[in-house]
């Protein structure tokens, strides 16, 4: 029923993008995502698109699981493009009734859903490539100069890894729920609305009851070994910038100014 | 009347790089009233193998056919199996989730449709036939102990009185005399009403005691198939497999290790008992 499900988005396989040190992969994502909207000319978006395929190519996902989550903002893409084309004030091309097409909607639209494309493809890149406990860790060295305005950097970190990691479990506790109650009788295949929802009673207070027993059992565990969030604490693999973090950065650094000059020349 | 396992293939995570074959061309056949277990190391294919025969995963390739008819063709009947094959699982955690012990086996015979007086019925017998106490059977079920829940877990499937019982490592987190209940229960429910009993264990002992066929899994395969006795005289081969033998049949290698010549091939500790009894009086002699 559930057996295909996998964690996040993560794509095991061995690139250059993997090996990069997570700090590197969100900050240049971030870097990616502001250049998004520096661009305002043909040339500006080629530029964007070709950075976009040559990372594509180099993490060595396979395509569908790139275009996998634009399916999400189909619908946002759709709405943006429509709007855009119907709202925008210029050169008339077409008429229907009230609404006027005009040919910088159109312009407009396009280089909306682009934009929306190059943000959803560029954050993609980082999940496939990245495991969600890097991920976070990455995020925590990231915000830990924050610490100093007693802001929990630590902690919070450590429950988004703690409920990344429960994700899994439950999606295999769901599993075996529903398992157990289609033996006794539930028909999950039933699609009247009435009584789906009259089926999520039995598979729900199971979950519910394993899910606070297991977040108790990982407090009592983490107490018994003296867990305690602040002080100094070190990473088991800590990260530490390489040669090919130092390369990235350049690597970005040279596409921004390239974009902030094809931005001024045009 | 018969369960078959026809040519059954299932992988995991089709079609992605994390493919994994759990079951490999698995063929087998029990008859009505067969008492069965299967064996195997972890991740051997044992559960998953047991859930496709009710029906709970699709094979990849591959069929089973109860009582002569191929579950998974499109016009089976799908509900009327849930009534005939039970399952439980090892944690009875997974399935009880109503206010009190009563209702909660309620469940079961409710949805086969049954009239309400039916199906209290039938609950009140399974409760009685696990012997919880009168007392436990209004109380919640998340208050009882784990055993407790584990017997409230077996009359939720009981109560809608199944020709086929399976059961997915029914010993686990149980003390010695529960264990001893739980297979004194099966061997009365076998008897009275003519069950077919399978289950899946990793004590040897058990499956020596109570078990009359075995099937052994390997990898996604099966690899041996056969009476008992006859699988447990596989000494070389189960080791080989990770799989324990019964302490009966390990006591009598020893002896046969050491030069003593024993002529039977005891499965039970009732049989290894009397056959160190017979090898005594002789050297006494």
């Amino acid at each position: 029923m559930l057996r295909d499900i996998t964690l996040g988005q993560f794509y095991p396989i061995d690139s250059i993008l993997h090996r990069l040190d997570p700090r590197v992969k969100i900050i240049c994502t971030f870097i990616y995502m502001i250049s998004v909207f520096l661009v305002r000319d043909v040339w500006g978006y080629l530029a964007a698109t070709l950075f976009l395929a040559i990372m594509i190519i180099i993490s060595k996902v396979p395509f569908k699981y790139m275009i996998r989550g634009l399916k999400g903002i189909l619908m946002i893409m759709i709405l943006t493009a429509v709007i855009n084309v119907f709202t925008t004030p210029g050169k008339v091309l077409l008429s229907i009734g009230v609404i006027d097409i005009t040919l910088e909607g159109i312009k407009v639209a396009v280089r909306m859903v682009l934009r929306l494309i190059f943000l959803v493809m560029g954050s993609s890149i980082m999940m496939l490539t990245t495991t969600p406990s890097r991920l976070t860790y990455g995020l925590e060295r990231i915000f830990k100069p924050l610490e100093r305005f007693n802001l929990p950097v630590h902690e919070i970190a450590m429950m988004i890894s703690i409920a990344l990691g429960f994700i899994p479990i439950l999606v295999d506790e769901l599993d075996k729920i529903i398992k157990a109650q289609s033996v006794r009788g539930v028909d999950f295949n039933n699609r009247k609305l009435s009584v789906r929802i009259k089926n999520m009673i039995p598979v729900l207070v199971p979950l519910f009851v394993s899910a606070f027993r297991r977040a108790g059992d990982l407090a009592v565990a983490m107490e018994a070994r003296c867990y305690h969030g602040g002080g100094k604490r070190t990473g088991i693999n800590p990260l530490r910038y390489d040669r090919r973090d130092h390369i990235a950065y350049l690597v970005i650094f040279i596409y921004l100014s390239m974009i902030i000059v094809i931005g001024i020349i045009f | 009347m018969s369960i078959i396992a026809d040519h059954i293939v299932y992988k995991y995570n089709v079609k992605t790089h994390f493919e994994n074959i759990a079951l490999d061309e698995v063929s087998f056949k029990v008859e009505d009233g067969e008492y069965l277990a299967v064996i195997g190391q972890t991740g051997s294919g044992k559960s998953t193998l047991i859930q496709l025969l009710n029906g709970l995963l699709k094979p990849d390739s591959g069929t089973v056919y109860y009582n002569g008819e191929d579950i998974f063709d499109k016009d089976y009947d799908f509900s009327g199996l849930r009534g005939k094959m039970g399952l439980m699982f090892q944690y009875p955690e997974y399935q009880l989730f109503e206010e009190d012990v009563f209702s909660d086996v309620c469940f079961g015979p409710q949805n086969l449709g049954l009239e309400r007086a039916e199906v209290e019925l039938r609950a009140y017998e399974a409760l009685k036939m696990v012997d919880l106490k009168d007392e436990a059977f209004y109380r919640s079920p998340f208050e009882l102990s784990g055993g407790e829940k584990k017997r409230v877990a077996l009359a939720g499937i009981l109560a809608m009185k199944p020709q086929v019982l399976m059961l997915d490592e029914p010993t686990a987190g149980l003390d010695p005399a529960g264990k001893k209940w739980l297979f004194k229960l099966l061997k009365k429910l076998r008897k009275e009403r003519d069950m077919t009993i399978i289950f899946i264990s990793h004590n040897m002992d058990e499956v020596a005691e109570n078990a009359e066929r075995i099937i052994v899994m390997d990898k996604g395969n099966l690899v041996m198939d056969g009476k008992t006795r006859e699988v447990f005289s596989y000494y070389d081969e189960l080791t080989g497999m990770g799989l324990d033998i019964p302490t009966s049949s390990k006591i009598l290698h020893i002896l046969k290790e050491n030069g003593i010549s024993t002529n039977a091939d005891p499965v039970t500790l009732r049989e290894a008992a009397d056959e160190i009894e017979r090898l005594y009086k002789a050297r006494l002699h």
